[in-house]
Order: C-alpha cells, then structure tokens, then sequence
C-alpha cells in the first residue's frame, strides 16, 4: 500500500542512508571538529604561550638594564657579598655535616 | 657523459646564477630568465649525476672529500648512495617548476630577491641531501632556512610575520638541540687530535656511543628532525607557514623541506645510535600513527584548501617515519617511496591550489564550486594528484603506503604488536579518500559561481610546470621497481647498521 508503514520503510531503505548520515558522520564530524580545536586551543597554544613567556620575561628582565652605573655597581658588590659569604660558610665546613 | 666532482658542480650552479640575477635585477624579463635557466641546468646536471649512478650499490659514490677545517677533524665530505640519489632530482625539478611558475607573474614585488633566495633555498636542500659530513649537513640545514624565512615573510600572505617567525622558532629550536648534539658526538668520537664529524668515520667508532649517550644525542636529533617532519606534536607551525607562503614557497616546504626530516633520520639517525633507535622507537611508532590518523581527521573539518592539504601531509609524513622505524625493508622502501611520492603530489596539490587562488582569490572551500565546468584541463589535472595523494593503485601514492603498512604488519616489536599499528594506520587511507574527495566535490564541482565564469583555464606555462610531475606520479605507481632498485641496496645496509646484534641496550 502507498501510504503504509511498511512502504514508507521500504521506500527509504530502511532508513539506513539516514542512520549512517545522523549517528556516524554527524558524530565523526563533530569528534573531528573538536580535534582541530584542541589542535589550535591546545598544542598550539601551549607553543604560542611559550612564545608569550619568553616575550613577557623577556619584557621583565629589561627592567634591569636600568643603564644607571650606581645599579650595576650595587649588584656587583651584592653578587660579590653572597659569594664571599657562600664561600666563607664553605670554608668553615657548614656545608658539610 | 662523465663529469667530474658533479656533486660540488651541483651546490656551485645555484650560486653562479646569484651574480647575473644582481646584474640585471632592473630587468625582470632577464631576471626570470637567469632564474629559470640556471634551475634548468641544475636539473639537467642532477640527471646527469643520476645516469653516472651505479644502480644496485650500496656503498656512496660519486665521493668529494677534501679537509676543510683538518685541527676539528671537520671535512667537505658529499657523495650520494639510493636513498639520496633520488631526493636531489626531485629538489632541482621542484626548484625549477616553482621557479618557472613564479616568472610566470604570481610574484610582482621585489623579484629578483624573490628567485635569489630560491637559488640558495637551492643550494641548502641540495647540500642537505649529498652532505656526509654532521657539521657540513648542520650547515647545509640551517642555509635552508634562511631564505624560506625570506619567501615566507616578504611575499607571503596577510599574516606572514607571525608565520614565519613561528616556522623559523620551531625550526630552530630543534636544529640547535641537534647543534648541541652534534659537538656531542664530536667530543664522542676519538681521543684528542683524532675526532671526526664524518659519516663514515663515525660509523667505524660508533661503539664509543654508551647507551646513555645514544638515547640523548638521538633524543636531540631526533627532535630537530621530527619538527622539520613534522612529527605530532611538533607540527603546528606548518598549516600556519603553508597558509601564509606564496604558491612556490608551499611547493618547495612541502616537497622538499619536509623530506630533510625524514631524510636525516635515515642517514644519520639510525646508523650512528642503533641504541638509541631502539629506545625511541616504540615512542616514534606510536607518534606516527597518531600523526596519521590525527592528521587525517583534523583534515577533512579544514575550511581553507591550503591547510587542508598541510594537514594531510603531516598524515602522510606519519607514514614516513611509520615505514622508517619498523626497521625491514618493506617499510623503509615504503618511507623513501612516500617521501618522492609526496614531493611530486603534494608539490603538485599546492601548484594547483596556488594556480586556483591566484585567478578567484579565494581559498576558502566554501567559497568555491563548479570549476569543474569552466577549467577542463585544469580539473583532470588536479583531480590526478587528489587520486594519488589518496593512494589510488597506479599512482605513486598506493605504492609507499602499501609498503609501510606492509612492513608495519610483519613488525613485532613495540608494544601491542604491528598487527594493532598496522590496521590502526590503514584506517588514515580511508580518510585520505573523505578529506580528500569531499574537498574535490566542493570546489570543482555543484553550480559555478558567476564571478568564475570568464576565468580562464591553465596557461602554457601552468601546464609545463604540471605535466612532469603528473608523468612521475604515474611512473612511480606503474614502475615502482625502478626506483626500488635504485634504493633498496642503501636501505638494507642503514637497516643492517640500525639492526646491529652487537648493540644492545645496557644501561649502567
């Protein structure tokens, strides 16, 4: 019969383009959309914020470079302190136990 | 036909071409001339150093050694074996269509920088592929980045900057590491006086390499030539570079540059630390299929043709070092296979992209359809190297891929076995044909748009730079045993070397 139940199953294949087309390639389309998101989000955002680190501690560290001598010369004699009092508490063995 | 010290007369040509192109730089007419010439005599020459080629040997040949900096052992060492011999004439003819394309009026600024830098582009990749000596390959690597950061920067698209710097970052990160490694091995290699950076050389004193030495100098390495490949996770600064590069410069990254990767794992990699082959291997095998598979499904969600096409060659690289580290023979011929196939297609899918681009401007897939009615030659001619990247039997595609899922079949040791990885990377053909078919229907075929209407098909010249390619793409998948032959006897001598019983893992 044209209009019954059976016909209209039988007509479109029993569905099975239909099934294929919303459970499978709807799914894999969407599965492989949110790879190409991880793929921008993720890896290459992992190497673009890299980027950025090296960019913003880079932008930090300039701050130094003050280009006053007193600065330098301060940090000099600071550096050489730790260092003649690390060497000192080597000496007197306080390192080792 | 015999000509001496071929190989130097190959690095030298590109150069000779630098002084007339400064000459004449006002003149374009000349300036195309000069740059189309002297790729064409570098070409010839090539095939001539092809037919000097013992077909059959393992051993290298046509060999130039000369010392070159004797108190660090360093030496101008090139000569050429199977798997090179092949690469160096696919680099000329890709230089030389990218070249002849771009004189055909796709670049308009500052020409004669613009075919300088495909001369010395020429002279690293050539160098790269005959260099048998580390500190003379590290050279010849990093020559061939300089100008690709030139072609990508100067005459790229609107976001180059941010490309190149970004292609030329990952790049160098990884070819300093191996720079590190490199004076590693040097300092590795003999006692004071005696070290060497020679291949050979090296070869003989490879059992001073501990085992601990040979999993972080082949970690180093390793890492250079997997972002070069490039290998997941190291692989997102190419559908940025790609995207942004002129038409020859996506031909020449794609086709050649990418072979460097997988080249220098062949050549150095394996032979040198068989130890550390072994180490890294199961973390390469799994990368690869990863990389295939990955790269497959995030290429048919692509909306832009050209990174459609980057996407699929990091799938199809995955093949490459897949076909490498199962380490038979089936594989590696497979690898070496894939590697030519994927110059001549992919430098092909990128030529016509670029030919299509530079007539509607429009790269978006969305934006396309029904080309196929007004471009008859052109859409046989692309369709051709859809077919074949897709691995289509008879083209040279199906070859390469056959034989590394052949050998990956027969491979037993990593984890879950070969018979897992095997089947596991054969799923990446089928998305080969989704991508790569859905991607055809949408732009060249459904109803043409009115603006495409009076474009006009390929020119006289589009058509010399495609036919080549095409005649080799069919070649390489109906005679394969002619390239087989020509590389099988080097393979199988890497492969003993890599497979060596006297190395074995022995951590102290």
């Amino acid at each position: 019969r044209a209009s019954g139940p059976l016909y209209r199953v039988l007509v479109n294949k029993y569905f099975i383009d239909e099934l294929y087309d919303r459970r499978i390639v709807e799914a894999l389309r969407a599965a492989f959309g949110a790879m190409w998101a991880f793929d921008i989000h993720v890896i290459d955002g992992l190497a673009n914020r890299l980027g950025w680190l090296a960019a913003v501690g880079g932008g930090a560290l300039r701050r130094l470079q003050t280009g006053v001598v007193g600065n330098y010369a301060l940090t000099i004699v600071a550096g050489l302190l730790v260092i003649l009092v690390a060497y000192g508490g080597y000496a007197a063995g306080i390192f080792t136990r | 036909m015999t000509i001496d010290h071929i190989l130097t007369l190959l690095l030298v040509v590109p150069a000779l071409g630098l002084l007339p192109l400064y000459v004449f730089r006002s003149d374009p007419r000349a300036v195309k001339q000069v740059a189309v010439t002297t790729t064409l005599v570098e070409l010839a020459l090539s095939l001539v150093m092809l037919a000097q080629f013992q077909v059959g040997e393992a051993g290298f040949q046509l060999v130039e050694n000369v010392a070159w900096l004797p108190s660090l052992g360093i030496r101008y060492l090139v000569g050429v074996d199977g798997i090179s011999v092949l690469l160096v004439p696919m680099t000329t003819l890709l230089t030389f269509i990218s070249v002849l394309y771009s004189s055909g009026g796709a670049i308009k600024d500052r020409l004669p920088a613009f075919m300088a830098s495909f001369l010395v582009l020429e002279i690293g990749m050539v160098g790269v592929f005959v260099s048998l000596d580390l500190f003379l390959f590290y050279v010849m690597f990093e020559l061939m980045l300089v100008p690709m950061y030139l072609i990508i920067g100067i005459w790229g698209g609107p976001r180059r900057i941010y490309s190149t710097l970004k292609f030329v970052i990952f790049t160098l990160a990884g070819s300093l590491v191996m720079l590190v490694a490199i004076v590693a091995v040097w300092l590795a290699s003999g006692d004071e006086g005696s070290r060497t950076l020679s291949l050979p050389e090296l070869l003989a004193s490879r059992g001073r390499f501990s085992t601990e030495f040979q999993f972080w100098v082949f970690l180093a390495f390793g890492l250079a030539f997997a972002i070069k490949l490039p290998m997941v996770p190291f692989h997102t600064w190419l559908p940025d570079a790609h995207v942004e590069a002129p038409t020859a410069g996506s031909i020449i990254l794609a086709g050649v540059l990418l072979k460097a990767g997988g080249y220098g794992f062949l050549r150095f990699a394996l032979p040198l630390f068989p130890v550390g082959t072994q180490l890294w291997l199961p973390v390469i095998i799994v990368l690869s299929v990863v990389a295939i598979l990955y790269g497959a499904a995030v290429s048919t969600v692509q909306k832009d043709l050209k990174k459609l096409v980057a996407y699929s060659s990091v799938a199809h690289m995955g093949f490459v070092t897949l076909g490498i580290f199962v380490l038979n023979a089936q594989g590696a011929v497979g690898a070496v296979l894939q590697m030519l196939n994927h110059g001549f297609v992919t430098g092909g899918l990128f030529l016509f992209v670029g030919i299509q681009y530079e007539r509607t401007h429009r790269r978006l897939i969305a934006d396309l359809g029904g080309l196929a009615n007004r471009w008859p030659l052109y859409t046989t001619f692309f369709g051709i190297f859809v077919l074949a990247s897709i691995g289509l039997p008879g083209l040279s595609g199906f070859v390469g891929e056959f034989l590394v899922l052949l050998g990956t079949f027969k491979f037993s040791g990593v984890p879950l076995g070969g018979l897992f990885w095997g089947p596991a990377a054969a799923l990446g053909v089928i998305l080969a044909a989704v991508y790569m078919l859905w991607m055809f229907q949408r732009v060249m075929y459904g109803p043409v748009r009115e603006a495409y209407r009076t474009l006009p098909d390929l020119s006289p010249i589009e058509v010399i730079c495609a036919v080549p390619l095409i005649v080799l793409t069919v070649l390489l998948g109906v005679f394969p045993q002619v390239a087989i032959a020509i590389i099988e006897p080097s393979l199988e001598q890497v492969l003993r070397l890599a497979t060596d019983p006297g190395f074995q893992v022995a951590f102290k």
